[in-house]
């Protein structure tokens, strides 16, 4: 037991947040090579948001996310090899090769796509909510925004409509700090978005968003009550993006985003603090880790290595143009 | 099947109607739905017959209730979002253009948004530049939507029927004067396929292609020269997206002569549209220039004085006409 958690839980929620890591870090090295013609939103540093929510939910409840969708899609339980496929564009791609990176599909697991729209998707969510609502399950829709969601007009109108349709809803703010480069601080002046949900009619509250097991625990009893009271709830997961706003670099140094926020987030990072709690609390389990870990690499191994041979086999048939080489500066 | 005298609100409801009886995944949305007024009618007694569950009245929040009706079309209801004038809509085009047309492809066609979105375009007794936007060239101009605009109290009733049961997003819009019009329907409504033109009135020397309450205008027109010798045919279009490009071509050919009645603006709408369908086919060759009739370019003025010469006037377009032969 990790916080409440039994042991193949807490394993459970190791293995995912590592598979949505190694799949973004494979990504990064794969970038270079150009194959992957996309703008791609890495969700490294907030795996424990996407991974606490989604495992604590049915397949049958039902999932809108953002441009960063990668965690959400595989926490979700969307297929791997599909999502690699996407990012090489191929028809056999979730999104059939017509979405890319930003727009993950998977209908089978209720994974209703992602829009990259800041905002855009969270009245969509509020919509889903009232359709399961007249099916008359007690199925929720989880709808993920950023904090930079937060900013649009049409949060705050879906907050509203939300409360007052009663929809069984789930709004998670996955709060970075910020939209691109520009912090929270200089885009709201009243930034506590939990007061601002109950100013609408819609309770809340925020949790330590790289605490996989805090989020996991949390988004248990919201989903109950949700279900129950067919009331929307809204739960802010602070957390912090490791890597850059889009692509595979970084964005730290001068007029960039502070270093020393990267040093003490990444003393905070999701995957690392949840594998010493497991190595000081349940000694016996630290082997597994290893042992799940490796599995989860050559599984990623696996589907990249596929992918990358159908784009080529297809692109040697096509004659697409050949990749250019590598422009540091621009990936 | 029986054929009823009704006016057009009175189609309308009554297509909203059947649908909802037919499919209980069909249910009504907007802004004072359920009041005594009901959009000019249109949706006096739904509330009454299906509970508020199935038609209910909403806050003053276009897009989000666009996003609403996405996400619900999304779980394969059939949402019908009605708006009072299509200038609000315009709140809403992030919801209409970036996700509702473009979720289906984003998806890999996996997914489909069977939502239908009825408007009215103002018109008459001094609406103003806010209240009487056309904005079905620009609806039009977006891939993934559709476009309807009828013409008569029988299309409205058949055409709307079809724009629910469409799969995708559709912009079925209402113009206020045909609110004024009373006509046949025979029921059960039949559903009319989008993307059939009609040719409401056969000719030979010219071809007028119309839409909306123009089509009314255009027959007028064409009554106007027949007098003085000169055979017009008539085209409704009844749907600018999907469009039927062959109508416009089987007459024109034959024509060789054309006039596109919008009732949007003479620049960059219907007419424009007309003539690229014209231009890029070879067994279309116009004899004298293509005319455009619409409104002048600038936003309706306030009052009816003034917005009396905004409007294209029949006997003005008539002598336009006659200068062609």
């Amino acid at each position: 037991m990790v916080g409440m958690v039994d042991d193949q839980t807490v394993l459970q929620l190791y293995e995912m947040m590592f598979l949505i890591r190694s799949v973004d870090e494979r990504i990064k090295k794969e970038y270079s090579s150009r194959n992957i013609r996309m703008a791609v939103h890495l969700s490294i540093g907030q795996e424990a948001v996407a991974t606490g929510v989604l495992m604590a939910a049915r397949r049958s409840d039902c999932c809108v996310s953002t441009h960063r969708c990668h965690a959400h899609y595989l926490a979700k339980g969307g297929n791997l090899s599909e999502m690699i496929n996407e990012f090489y564009s191929l028809e056999t791609g979730c999104s059939r090769g017509y979405g890319g990176s930003m727009h993950l599909f998977d209908k089978k697991v209720n994974m209703w796509g992602s829009g990259a729209i800041v905002g855009g998707g969270v009245p969509i969510s509020v919509g889903m909510g009232l359709a399961l609502k007249q099916a008359g399950a007690d199925n929720v829709c989880i709808g993920f925004a950023g904090d930079g969601g937060t900013d649009e007009g049409v949060f705050y109108e879906s907050l509203n409509l939300a409360a007052l349709l009663r929809v069984p809803v789930l709004f998670v703010i996955e709060n970075n700090g910020y939209s691109t480069l520009t912090p929270q601080v200089k885009r709201q002046a009243a930034p506590d978005v939990v007061s601002k949900a109950r100013s609408f009619g819609v309770d809340g509250i925020s949790v330590d968003g790289n605490d996989v097991i805090e989020v996991y625990r949390a988004t248990q009893g919201i989903l109950d009550s949700v279900r129950k009271t067919c009331r929307p709830f809204l739960l802010e997961a602070v957390t912090y993006r490791l890597c850059a706003h889009v692509g595979p670099g970084s964005d730290f140094g001068v007029g960039r985003r502070p270093e020393a926020e990267l040093v003490e987030w990444q003393a905070r990072d999701p995957i690392g603090s949840l594998r010493k709690r497991i190595e000081g609390e349940m000694p016996a389990l630290s082997l597994k880790i290893a042992e799940i870990e490796q599995q989860v690499l050559a599984k990623v191994d696996s589907a990249f290595e596929t992918s990358k041979n159908c784009f080529e086999t297809i692109n040697a048939r096509i004659g697409l143009p050949a990749p250019e080489p590598p422009d540091p500066s621009k990936v | 099947m029986r054929v009823h005298q009704m006016s057009f609100d009175e189609a309308l409801r009554t297509a909203m109607m059947q649908a909802m009886n037919a499919d209980e995944r069909v249910f009504a949305y907007g802004q004072g739905i359920n009041d005594p007024g009901g959009f000019f009618g249109s949706t006096v007694g739904l509330a009454e017959k299906f509970s508020e569950a199935r038609c209910f009245d909403v806050p003053l929040s276009e897009e989000s209730l666009i996003g609403l009706g996405v996400g619900a079309a999304l779980l394969g209801r059939r949402p019908i979002y009605v708006a009072l004038r299509v200038d609000f809509l315009l709140l809403a085009m992030n919801q209409i253009v970036n996700h509702a047309a473009k979720w289906p492809l984003l998806s890999g066609y996996q997914s489909t948004v069977p939502l239908t979105i009825r408007c009215i375009i103002g018109k008459e007794w001094g609406q103003g530049a806010q209240h009487s936007g056309a904005y079905h060239a620009t609806f039009s101009q977006v891939p993934g939507l559709e476009v309807v605009l009828p013409s008569n109290v029988s299309d409205a009733a058949r055409l709307l029927l079809a724009s629910i049961q469409s799969d995708l997003p559709t912009i079925f819009i209402e113009a206020k004067p045909l609110y004024g019009l009373r006509g046949e329907v025979e029921l059960p409504i039949q559903l009319l396929p989008l993307g059939k033109a009609n040719v409401v009135r056969q000719g030979d020397d010219i071809t007028f292609v119309a839409i909306s309450y123009m089509v009314g205008f255009a027959e007028s027109v064409a009554a106007q020269l027949e007098v003085l010798g000169i055979s017009a045919e008539v085209i409704d279009l009844r749907s600018l997206s999907p469009l039927d490009e062959m109508a416009i071509v089987e007459s024109v050919a034959r024509t060789e002569r054309v006039a596109v009645f919008d009732v949007g603006w003479q620049r960059f709408g219907l007419a424009s549209e007309v003539a690229r369908v014209i231009c890029m086919n070879a067994s279309c060759r116009l004899k004298s220039p293509l005319v455009s009739v619409g409104q002048k370019w600038e936003h309706t003025p306030g009052g009816c004085f003034r917005e009396h010469v905004h409007y294209p006037i029949q006997s003005e377009v008539a002598d336009e006409l006659l200068e062609l032969f």
